[in-house]
């Protein structure tokens, strides 16, 4: 019989650190979702998953079981992609990483056929927000996150989330629109 | 009749607006701004995720499993890690000193003076050392051939015992404001914690994908030049 997240925990705290492969097998693919819509790059969704995971490990005592595991990894795996959005900037507006950074890949073939301009456009102007903006709105539109539980990833009241999502639109809206009016 | 302003049209797209519905059904403007709305964040939805590398959750796992089963010493018996530690708790409080630092000559300033030299000068110094470690490391991860199943083992043991000292350094930088520094410390912590995380016995293309990211980021000549910087800053101390 398969074992549950809760008891795989319990395993873990008890010394059969092998039984962490568990919980990476099962979740890592969902937190790789998330980061790579966060970060917009193949590279850094991996290096956050990796990060996600070897955080979890370490504060395996903090995990009290009131809330899912997935929910729990993946609110680390949102702070990880903040944290490594935030870097990014500041490295960005340092001028370190302008010449650096990859594009997020390369897209396939079957991507570039399925892509219109505004899907073009979309990473861009993701990349404009600011991280937390980015944050909310992924966790908002890709992943069905409700307000508040997105102000719990956070750490900040609904309301601040809430507007984060609102900010995130509009600016959205602002470089996506004339390209879809242009599509029209 | 007042309009639904794009805030609850927002929140009504997402359900989170239950009384917009109503409006809308009688509000062509509002609708028509809806409808906007909608098309904006129904196009979001094209933006797809790659699938990640082949057996990614086993890569995950390999680089994961050594950083979990090295046993975790406590810090006070950690007596190498005391160096680094005292380093970077002067780093703060000299970098704390400097943002907190009134410009008004007050008494007593010149008496301060010279401790803080002194501070900046041992911080000087163990981030030279730290750098020149890490340089070491990465040349010699840099010149490894990728032969049948590298054996890094004495690179990984000294990248791991880098990794801890690093992020220690990276978050006082961060803190003070250095993001010069930061930033050349955030991209060698990635680059090192891939390393101490991989296997003792890694596969030539898990190597070749560290040594792409050791060149593509100019770590070493970042660490050459900033750790010259360093040693130039040093030697004005004295």
């Amino acid at each position: 019989m398969e074992i549950t997240d809760v008891a795989a925990v319990e395993q873990i705290r008890a010394g059969s650190t092998e039984i962490f492969r568990v919980l990476v097998e099962r979740h890592s693919r969902a937190v790789f979702r998330l980061a790579y819509r966060m970060t917009g790059n193949q590279q850094d969704a991996e290096d956050t998953v990796q990060e996600t995971f070897l955080r979890a490990y370490r504060q395996l005592h903090h995990f009290d079981g009131r809330s899912a595991f997935s929910t729990w990894i993946y609110r680390i795996g949102a702070n990880c992609a903040i944290d490594l959005l935030r870097g990014r900037k500041k490295r960005e507006a340092d001028g370190v990483d302008l010449l650096e950074r990859q594009p997020a890949h390369e897209p396939s073939p079957e991507r570039l056929t399925a892509s219109s301009q505004v899907a073009r456009m979309l990473g861009p102007a993701l990349d404009e927000l600011s991280e937390t903006e980015r944050a909310a709105f992924v966790m908002r539109h890709y992943e069905g996150l409700c307000i508040e539980e997105i102000g719990r990833v956070l750490g900040v009241q609904p309301n601040a989330a809430k507007h984060s999502v609102f900010r995130a639109v509009q600016k959205l809206r602002r470089a996506l629109e004339p390209a879809m009016g242009m599509a029209r | 009749m007042s309009h639904l302003s794009e805030e609850q049209l927002v929140l009504h797209y997402y359900g989170e607006e239950g009384d917009a519905a109503a409006h809308l059904e009688h509000c062509a403007a509002c609708r028509k701004e809806y409808q906007d709305i909608v098309r904006v964040l129904d196009a979001c939805r094209e933006l797809t995720v790659p699938e990640p590398v082949p057996a990614f959750e086993t890569l995950m796992w390999q680089k994961l499993a050594p950083e979990l089963r090295k046993p975790r010493t406590p810090w006070w018996r950690r007596g190498w890690m005391l160096a680094p530690v005292m380093a970077g708790m002067l780093a703060a409080a000299f970098f704390v000193g400097r943002i907190s630092t009134v410009k008004v000559p007050v008494a007593g300033e010149t008496a301060q003076a010279i401790p803080a030299q002194g501070r900046e000068r041992i911080l000087l110094v163990a981030m030279g050392d730290h750098l020149q470690r890490s340089q070491m490391v990465l040349v010699e991860l840099a010149n490894a051939k990728a032969g049948d199943a590298p054996d890094i083992h004495l690179a990984q043991e000294r990248a791991r015992d880098l990794v801890s000292e690093n992020r220690l350094y990276r978050q006082t930088a961060s803190l003070s404001g250095a993001n010069e520094f930061s930033g050349l410390l955030d991209d060698l912590e990635r680059v090192l914690t891939d390393v101490a995380n991989s296997p003792a016995r890694i596969s030539s293309p898990e190597l070749q994908q560290i040594q792409r990211r050791i060149e593509s980021r100019g770590l070493i000549f970042k660490i050459r030049v900033i750790d010259s910087n360093l040693k130039q800053k040093g030697t004005e101390k004295l």
